[in-house]
């Protein structure tokens, strides 16, 4: 139970993109929301562990709506691009980028606090 | 830890980098502010709140039977159809005459604002929609429901148009004066041709023979719309021939990225119960436009006690311009009239103009315009007494009138001439119509057909030929012609049009000679040769690909030697019909003859007759065949003609290749529709279609039919067959965005529904209702 709490940052990142129509509030949300996990998580691999729960969640949300895509064929097509990239492109770049998003709010975190000894909390299972 | 923000920041500002006018990578690809939200699914039955209370059923084509207890409940219905299925389509047209394109589409569009901005007509449909309350408060309260209907589904919250998530945008209100504004934007398309620096040319540098010879303004041979008496010269008053000709430059025709620069082919005509095999009266029609996804018509059916009509509208304006209601059909062409004129100014200081033996101040006005992801831009707009000052490349100075720009009050002609019981109505509501000039094509259930000329006809002095007008005389504005061409019950049985010259009288309606006419011979050869038509035969005449431009090529191939290396290319083409069918090799060999014998009238006009406007081919084919006649220091026609053989033979190789003699007219004639949009990949590459620049189903680079419709008139039960080019829906995630596009390709059909209440309605795919 414990770990799963250490894990809710992770899934409260995945939201702002379906609270928000205006990006600009999911960038800062986002941001927002690692900055505040700094509090709650340690700083070991945040970024892979990140990227590899959104890719697992987006990429099971994207197959069910995968289909309001599908015109987007016609535009690779033209490109001559291979037409997986409709199914990879999407959950990866999401994946990828609230990553970094949420890595860049716990940075800002670190730089502005940085010399404070013990600012990023260190989960129990983490040497 | 600094580096890795750096490159955090880094990623954020090229997710967050808008490629103008597109939205930025990031918002595109998340969820709520991208492509993923737009839902392409809609609900079988839709139920919204409205003052008014359509009930509209969609079928599965995507047409909507709008059914209402008022006239103003279908015109509601039909706002909300327009803009559920074609609203980007609305807000660019909208956008375009407002001169505010840029504001969403950037810097490309910016040239086109600099054209209509100056006009200002979004200040000019406020007045027409002031006039309309007072004068006609029907239709102005039609129009008022209309853009309710509009609005109704913008605030509805119901997925829009992914464009729009594309360009990060969300769509503008609708006005009841946009609406308006849709007759200038036709105008533009369907009027603005300036061909007055060439025209004179012509006039000034070419003998009278030799003009008359190759671009005889009257031509003798001529099929014109409706029947003309005596033939009238008009003759060139002595006082205008003294402006010399003048180089043409580049960028005078049309400030336009969307060039017409190939002619436009629409068709109509109409069968008298003499000559079809039912005894009741046919009517079609196929207009021929510029062809985008979506194309320019929406197809609609409006019943309400005092409305049931079938047929297709222009999104943004609530009436049929082409189809039926109960009584009566009607179709249109475009009526090529000139209504441009062009002064030759005499400019000092690149600020006076010589005006009436006095220099006068050049008027100026600056206009701002907004550039979507740059700055504001101004623009100097100048204008003399006579119209718009264009400076050309060339330094010289010419004042520019287009009529068209004028109030027009076409909308509530259209508007009226939908509710006709018979013909006498029908010609009294064209009475009325303005701008662009079309030819109404017109059959009813009683057997009559007819066919109306309309449009306001600029009443320019005697004489008038196209040429340039002296900008220094005094400046008289030109009012238009206060009558009505038409025609009504020909003995002949039937009536047609396809763009050519409407009447052969003594009024100048337009530079008609450098066009081509064997459609409009090959129409009238059709129509004449047969008396027991029916709908099928109709609807494969309006996929008809013969180009009768090769028999005349055939004359010259007999009559002139062929040398034995061109044998076997011209061998080819023994015994074919001159049918441009897509399967066929000799049309692919027969359109490189074609290509290469345009090419050669080019360089003879410039060549031989030192000018620039080329005759058409029609008249340089004449020429050729011509034993009679010859322009002095020209080569010998056989020199001419092997000219064209080279051209083509070198052509096909270096197009085709050695697979010359099998390769078929599909490799040639594909072609290519691009989205409205004109992002890459939102359109179709269409294959294996026939046709050229001459047939009846038009071919060329841009113009196509943007839609075929037959109806067969019979009293009670009128039948229709339509087809549009793509589908019903701009919007590119929609099953209706080009589902009719491969029927239209085939020249197949649907059947119409005209069901004068819900129940005899088949195949309904969506019910919309509201409360």
């Amino acid at each position: 139970m414990k770990k799963i709490i250490n894990y809710w940052p992770y899934g409260l990142a995945l939201l702002p993109q379906f609270i928000f129509a205006d990006y600009s509030w999911v960038i800062i949300s986002v941001v927002a929301i690692g900055m505040i996990s700094t509090r709650f998580i340690g700083a070991r691999n945040v970024f892979w562990k990140m990227f590899i729960i959104e890719l697992i969640l987006f990429s099971l949300f994207f197959f069910i709506v995968r289909d309001r895509l599908f015109y987007v064929k016609g535009v690779l097509k033209y490109f001559e691009m291979p037409e997986f990239l409709l199914l990879l492109v999407p959950p990866v770049f999401n994946a990828l980028n609230t990553a970094v998003l949420f890595c860049v709010g716990r940075e800002l975190v670190g730089i502005t606090l940085g010399g404070k000894k013990g600012y990023f909390r260190k989960t129990r299972n983490e040497i | 830890m600094i580096a890795a923000l750096a490159l955090g920041m880094g990623w954020i500002l090229a997710t967050c980098y808008k490629y103008q006018p597109f939205n930025s990578v990031g918002a595109l690809l998340t969820f709520r502010s991208g492509l993923l939200h737009v839902s392409y699914k809609e609900d079988a039955v839709q139920q919204g709140e409205a003052l008014y209370k359509p009930e509209i059923h969609v079928d599965g084509s995507g047409v909507p039977h709008i059914y209402g207890k008022t006239d103003k409940d279908v015109s509601f219905g039909l706002g909300y159809m327009h803009a559920r299925d074609r609203y980007f389509q609305m807000e660019m047209m909208t956008r375009t005459v407002q001169g505010t394109l840029s504001e969403f589409c950037g810097a490309r569009t910016f040239s086109l604002d600099s054209f209509w901005r100056p006009y200002e007509f979004e200040k000019e449909s406020k007045i027409l929609l002031d006039e309309y309350k007072s004068a006609a408060p029907e239709f102005y309260s039609y129009l008022l429901a209309y853009s309710e209907g509009v609005n109704a589904f913008l605030n509805s919250n119901i997925s829009f148009d992914p464009l729009y998530t594309i360009f990060g945008e969300t769509p503008q209100p609708w006005k009841p004066e946009y609406s308006l504004m849709v007759t200038w934007y036709m105008s533009w398309s369907l009027s603005y041709f300036d061909h007055h620096i060439a025209q004179n040319e012509l006039l000034t540098k070419l003998p009278a023979d030799v003009f008359n010879y190759f671009y005889p303004l009257q031509p003798g041979g001529l099929i014109p719309i409706l029947p003309s008496g005596k033939k009238t010269e008009v003759r060139l008053s002595k006082d205008l021939t003294g402006i010399p000709g003048v180089k043409k430059s580049s960028d005078n025709e049309r400030i336009s990225p969307f060039e017409f620069s190939e002619g436009i082919g629409s068709n109509n005509w109409a069968l008298n119960p003499a000559k079809t095999k039912s005894g009741i009266s046919i009517l079609a029609n196929d207009p021929h436009l510029y062809l985008t996804f979506p194309e320019a018509f929406y197809e609609a059916h409006m019943v309400s006690p005092g409305l049931n009509i079938y047929g297709f509208s222009i999104p943004g304006l609530p009436v049929i311009v082409s189809g039926h209601n109960d009584l009566a059909a009607w179709g249109i062409t475009n009526g090529e009239w000139d209504l441009v004129d062009r002064y030759q100014l005499k400019v000092r200081n690149d600020s006076l103009y010589l005006y009436h033996n006095n220099w006068v101040p050049i008027e100026h006005k600056n206009y701002s315009i907004k550039v979507k992801g740059g700055s504001e831009r101004l623009i100097r707009a100048e204008n003399s007494i006579q119209g718009k000052v264009i400076r050309e490349q060339d330094g010289l100075y010419y004042a520019q009138h287009w009529y068209a720009a004028d109030k027009s009050y076409s909308a509530k002609a259209i508007y009226d001439l939908m509710q006709c019981r018979n013909w006498e109505e029908f010609k009294t509501a064209l009475k009325g119509y303005g701008y662009p000039p079309q030819n109404f094509i017109y059959s009813d259930v009683e057997g009559n057909i007819g066919m109306v000329c309309a449009g306001n006809l600029p009443d320019r002095i005697a004489g008038y030929k196209g040429q340039l007008l002296d900008g220094t005389l005094e400046y008289k504005p030109v009012s238009t012609v206060d009558s009505q061409w038409y025609n009504y019950n020909p003995a002949k049985g039937y009536l047609f049009s396809a763009n050519q010259q409407p009447i052969q009288n003594g009024f100048y309606f337009g530079a008609y000679q450098g066009e081509d006419d064997y459609r409009v011979r090959r129409i009238n050869t059709l129509l004449q040769g047969k008396s027991d038509w029916n709908l099928q035969d109709i609807e494969k005449m309006q996929s008809d690909n013969v180009d009768l431009s090769y028999f005349m090529f055939e004359e010259l191939i007999t009559k002139f030697q062929v040398p034995a290396n061109h044998k076997e290319l011209v061998g080819k083409l023994a015994d074919w019909a001159g049918d441009m069918q897509a399967t066929s090799n000799q049309a692919l060999l027969y359109e490189a003859f074609h290509w290469s014998a345009g090419m050669e009238a080019e360089k003879f006009a410039n060549k031989y007759l030192k000018v620039e406007r080329p005759p058409s081919l029609l008249n340089f084919l004449n020429y050729l065949n011509d034993d009679s006649y010859i322009v002095p220091d020209s080569p010998p026609k056989q020199e001419l003609f092997l000219d064209i053989l080279n051209k083509a033979d070198s052509a096909i190789q270096r197009v085709i290749g050695p697979k010359w003699k099998t390769a078929t007219y599909s490799d040639l004639s594909a072609i290519s529709i691009e989205n409205i949009s004109f992002i890459p990949g939102f359109g179709e590459k269409v294959q294996d279609v026939g046709g050229n620049s001459n047939t009846i189903n038009m071919n060329t680079h841009f113009f196509h039919p943007v839609f075929r419709a037959v109806y067969e008139m019979k009293k009670g039960n009128i039948k229709g067959y339509s087809i549009i080019a793509g589908g019903q829906s701009g919007k590119i995630n929609s099953s209706h965005y080009t589902d009719q596009l491969s029927l239209w390709k085939n020249g197949k059909y649907k059947e119409t529904q005209f069901s004068a209440t819900p129940s005899g309605l088949r195949n309904i795919t969506n019910l919309i209702i509201f409360r």
